[in-house]
């Protein structure tokens, strides 16, 4: 019997209490605490504590795939606009201090988010917590963020470089902005359709 | 060739080395056969003081020892043998790109691949017990804790990088006499202290949190990717500009492609840990623990 089917076993008013304050409202410790003492007080003691574990690994998901989303995202910009179409410029000599580190930095934190996150993955998969639809959704949303940053920030307000040079750039930022868009808004439908089925279930 | 010279910007890397009339062994010459007879003698003594160790640790009844540990010392010393002897060594004095590869491999594999041998493991089964606890009491001082430090190894391996590839007019230390090798030698060493600190299988005082060591990680790919490419902004000034591109780029992508080994293997290591700890529920630990092995 895995985690989830314990998780369905549990009484409806203790598992509705949990769920709703761990997903509104991520901050409120105090209140996570309350309800799972409400779980605790109507469940034997060992499935209480495991239940405790359960939602935190539960909304990692979106974390993990969040953070793959980032790394991919940024290892096929390098491999695709940087390697094969030759459009970005490794570097175009144009750029201030403050582009070159926040570069670095960035570079840096994907390379290590893609990693991390595949790992932490195979840490769900080792504690029978995965959530497609909560990992997908934190996917797409990562992937938006981080194209969308890389577009706005990245390209324009610190000026790294340009998605290809001598030409028109307008159509290539709207599409690849407008595809950040997308990808973000795909990722928040995705999730806000998990946490109603979550929501609904219980 | 004093420590301050600056070579003028006109004179290209290769002529860089040897220039004439320095002092210094030159190829071909008696103190360069010796040179790199010390080279090879040293990445063998390398070597063939982990095996004997092995054996030792072998007589005295410690038999278990993974293979793979062996295979990771023994690679990590060929691999400094063959990028610091033989032809690509003369190759690397000419051309900086061959330079840059060497040094990532000399700063980045080769401790990787010996840190991961996981040596002081090795040593403290092969000596009695009572030199062990020496060796034991000896690394709880506290500038040995402070030098075993990732933000230690962090500093030792980034400056030196950021100062001798910022911009290129340090370059020419490189062909230094006594300074080049020794800096060679400093990469492996710092290199192997930062990898031992973040990812090191070795017993350790006081290891530092698996945020920092990552923390530490992530800030020496930044050092990587940016001092790389302020070298690539500034080799428009410089003579030999492909070179310093190509070189440039070797440091940014080679050093990506060697830190996602740094990566796994710190992740791995995390990983293991975190499926042996009996106070994290796993799926598996209810059916009797995941498989794990201890040192």
């Amino acid at each position: 019997m895995t985690q989830a089917g314990q998780w369905t076993r549990a009484p409806a008013a203790g598992r509705l209490a949990a769920s709703v304050h761990l997903m509104v409202d991520p901050a409120a410790r105090e209140t996570t605490m309350t309800a799972r003492d409400i779980i605790a007080s109507s469940t034997p003691p060992s499935a209480a504590s495991r239940q405790g574990e359960e939602t935190p690994l539960h909304r990692r998901n979106i974390l993990v795939g969040f953070l793959f989303g980032c790394g991919i995202v940024a290892f096929l910009d390098e491999a695709v606009f940087h390697q094969l179409l030759h459009w970005h410029h490794f570097y175009d000599r144009s750029t201030g201090a403050a582009g070159l580190v926040s570069d670095g930095l960035f570079h840096a934190f994907s390379w290590f988010a893609t990693v991390a996150s595949l790992f932490l993955f195979a840490d769900l998969r080792r504690r029978r917590a995965v959530r497609t639809r909560w990992w997908v959704g934190g996917i797409l949303v990562g992937i938006g963020t981080f194209q969308l940053f890389d577009g706005v920030v990245h390209h324009k307000v610190l000026g790294l470089h340009e998605i290809r040079y001598g030409v028109d750039l307008l159509p290539y930022d709207l599409v690849w902005n407008g595809a950040a868009l997308a990808f973000l808004l795909a990722g928040l439908v995705v999730l806000r359709g998990a946490l109603h089925d979550h929501q609904r279930n219980r | 060739m004093s420590l301050t010279a600056r070579i003028p910007e006109a004179v290209p890397y290769a002529l860089q080395h040897h220039p004439p009339g320095a002092a210094g062994p030159s190829p071909g010459t008696a103190g360069d056969v010796a040179a790199q007879i010390a080279v090879v003698l040293l990445w063998l003594a390398v070597a063939v003081a982990y095996l004997v160790a092995g054996r030792v640790a072998v007589l005295r009844g410690r038999t278990a020892w993974p293979v793979r540990r062996t295979v990771s010392w023994l690679g990590g010393a060929g691999f400094g043998l063959v990028v610091t002897t033989g032809p690509v060594a003369t190759a690397a004095a000419a051309s900086l790109t061959v330079h840059t590869a060497v040094h990532l491999v000399l700063g980045m594999l080769v401790p990787l691949l010996l840190v991961l041998g996981a040596p002081v493991t090795l040593f403290l089964r092969a000596v009695p017990a009572r030199v062990g606890r020496g060796y034991s009491r000896a690394a709880r001082a506290r500038p040995l804790q402070a030098l075993a430090h990732p933000l230690t190894g962090l500093l030792l391996t980034s400056v030196p990088l950021a100062v001798l590839y910022w911009d290129g007019t340090m370059l020419p230390l490189l062909h230094h006499p006594v300074l080049g090798p020794l800096i060679h030698v400093h990469f492996v060493a710092a290199g192997t202290l930062f990898a031992y600190a973040v990812v090191g299988r070795d017993p350790h005082p006081r290891r530092a949190s698996p945020t920092l060591r990552g923390a530490a990680v992530v800030a020496s790919i930044a050092v990587h990717g940016i001092v790389s490419k302020h070298l690539y902004s500034t080799a428009g000034v410089q003579a030999a500009r492909a070179d310093v591109e190509q070189a440039a780029q070797l440091m940014y992508y080679g050093g990506d492609a060697l830190h996602v080994l740094l990566l796994v293997a710190f992740c791995a290591g995390i990983y293991r840990r975190t499926g042996r700890n009996p106070g994290i529920p796993t799926g598996r630990a209810r059916l009797g623990g995941l498989p794990g092995r201890v040192v």
